[in-house]
């Protein structure tokens, strides 16, 4: 080796201290304010009572699924402290589904997708069931770990003014109320069953990678269903905000058709009464305001029947049309979110699909696997959940739904903590 | 693997470096070896490896160790390298794939050691900064410890459990689900 004019060891060494820092130095959780992880960083032959760094047996367990992290927290303070931090780390996924029976309540039931390996869902919510102040609740919809419940008091279920809602997290069993708005229903038609449901469209949004406050979106519409104004609520304030809005989106928000939280937008499929074509996406942001509309050519991609996220990326879903009947269903990706760029992933008839040439839109609901090329089909005709793997155009059939009331709400949990959900059941 | 091999692979198999081991223990190894930690690269880099690398945190029994998993691994490394640019037919992929089933198994037989060198070799890997040995060596502790229930855990490592019986009573009850 050329030495030449180098410095000495000692010398280069004292110059940079860091380079010669153990990699995992850095890797440490960081200490929490609430005491929790506290305890075990930092020492050298630490609480953990192995003969390692903590820095290292945090590193090796990170490495662990997360049923044996939930098991070891009891094995010492020390270790509930660490297990408690990491399952936090645990990457989030789809564990399953919810579902109501035909008693009326659109939970109570779950698929799970993931088995054995993460914690039970209390989809009964009875973590908040057996509390005295809340009544029936009802599911609006779940967002990265959250999910929105809307109160219904017994005493006077006709007073729209008394209804609340209740934003959760069921791992952790946390949760908070959120008022009403001050929205009023318009006037609509006697015979229109669940006005509320059907004029009030009311979304969570929430995204712990970027915030742990939350905000819930309203899209108040009157009886043809023109969106009038979009009322915004931010745990953060704790109060909500209402815009009035005019001809907001030319069209009709078609919530069945499943919505995709992107760029940190959510983005619903609308029928516009007065464009061509009719078929579009809008983007809203965090605080009701409509961002962007993304045009969907429906003549080249056939019709939307279907949107949601995938990978971090927009993904559609649309149907080749036979008269009014679907008979092949095509999944398109936003590659390019600013450019519009779609790129067709897969296609695939309904007969190979459901066994038969043709169905309706309404003959099923779609879901879509946030992480896999994986997507679902709960078939309204026989309450069968099939999936379907785009890549391997495997199917199987999930679960059949017993009395099922024919909506499933996806559910990724997640463990950590959020200063917006402060009662704890 | 040995027609890839240069007068630019000669050049480098010459540079050799020495390391002392904390009981004094010399091991002189190419620099295609020791670079695999980044620690003494970095030495190499500011031009401080003459004389010899003193790593007074590793024992002559842990370091010879260490250096067999670099030896191996540099080869591989080396043997990656060299059939990628010189060759791609299917009899080089064949080889290609022979030979990391070959490091595999040196890897597992590697890891066939009791849990104090072990912990030693998750340490001195952590001092070198060798990224393959640290993941290597932690993976097979995950390994070992994923199916134990909590009691064995503090058997294997002599942990004493402070919790209170109404505190571990508590946390049982809502982590039950993971012990069935």
């Amino acid at each position: 080796m050329e030495q030449g004019s180098n410095p000495p060891p000692d010398a280069a060494a004292a110059a940079d201290p860091d380079r010669l820092r153990p990699p995992l130095a850095a890797a440490a959780p960081p200490s929490s304010p609430t005491g929790g992880v506290g305890c075990f960083k930092g020492s050298a032959i630490g609480g953990l009572g192995l003969a390692l760094p903590d820095e290292i047996i945090a590193e090796i367990l990170s490495r662990l699924p997360a049923k044996p992290l939930f098991r070891f927290k009891c094995v010492s303070k020390a270790w509930f402290a660490l297990t408690t931090y990491l399952i936090k780390k645990l990457p989030q996924t789809l564990q399953g589904f919810f579902y109501g029976d035909n008693s009326g309540e659109n939970y109570g039931h779950f698929i799970n997708l993931v088995g054995r390996s993460m914690p039970p869902v209390d989809c009964a919510f009875s973590f908040l069931t057996k509390l005295p102040e809340i009544e029936k609740i009802n599911l609006l919809g779940s967002c990265n770990g959250l999910v929105l419940l809307r109160h219904i008091p017994y005493v006077d279920p006709n007073n729209v003014k008394a209804l609340g809602y209740i934003v959760c997290n069921p791992a952790i069993k946390e949760w908070v109320a959120v008022p009403n708005s001050d929205w009023t229903l318009p006037p609509y038609p006697e015979e229109l069953f669940n006005a509320e449901d059907v004029l009030t469209l009311t979304y969570l949004f929430f995204d712990p990678a970027v915030s742990s406050q939350f905000k819930v979106l309203q899209f108040c519409q009157d009886f043809p269903r023109n969106v009038l104004q979009v009322n915004t609520y931010s745990s953060e304030s704790g109060v909500w905000s209402g815009r009035v809005v005019e001809c907001w989106t030319h069209g009709v928000i078609r919530s069945y058709m499943g919505s995709a939280f992107v760029n940190g937008m959510l983005h619903w499929s609308i029928n516009r009464c007065f464009a061509y074509p009719r078929d579009a996406i809008v983007a809203v942001d965090g605080e009701g305001e409509k961002c962007r509309i993304i045009h969907w050519p429906e003549e080249e991609r056939g019709s939307l029947v279907f949107l949601g996220q995938s990978q971090g990326l927009m993904h559609c879903m649309s149907g080749h049309m036979d008269h009014y009947n679907i008979t092949e269903l095509s999944i398109w990706v936003l590659d390019d979110y600013d450019a519009e760029n779609w790129i067709l992933k897969h296609s695939v008839s309904c007969l190979q699909l459901f066994g038969q040439a043709s169905c309706r839109v309404r003959d099923f609901q779609i879901a879509i696997h946030p992480d896999h090329n994986l997507v679902f089909f709960l078939q309204h005709w026989n309450m069968k959940l099939i999936s379907y793997n785009l890549d391997s155009e495997e199917l199987s059939v999930l679960w059949t739904l017993e009395h099922c009331s024919g909506f499933i709400t996806p559910y990724i949990p997640c463990f950590v903590e959020s200063s917006s959900l402060a009662k704890k059941s | 693997m040995a027609s890839a091999g240069s007068g630019d692979e000669k050049a480098a198999a010459a540079a050799m470096i020495t390391l002392i081991s904390s009981d004094n223990e010399k091991f002189e190894v190419t620099e295609a070896t020791a670079t695999l930690s980044q620690t003494i690269r970095h030495m190499i880099e500011d031009g401080c490896t003459d004389g010899g690398v003193p790593l007074p945190n590793v024992t002559s029994k842990i370091l010879a160790r260490v250096i067999e998993y670099c030896k191996k691994h540099a080869t591989a490394a080396a043997g990656e390298e060299g059939s990628s640019s010189s060759f791609s037919d299917a009899a080089f992929l064949e080889v290609d794939r022979a030979f990391l089933e070959e490091l595999e198994e040196f890897d597992d037989a590697f890891l066939e050691v009791d849990r104090a060198t072990l912990f030693d070799l998750i340490l001195a890997a952590n001092y070198l900064d060798i990224k393959g040995l640290l993941n290597l060596t932690c993976q097979k502790v995950a390994d070992s410890v994923k199916g134990k229930t909590p009691e064995q855990i503090r058997e294997m490592y002599n942990i004493v459990n402070d919790l209170t019986p109404e505190e571990e009573a508590e946390i049982r009850r809502e982590t039950q689900w993971a012990f069935e």
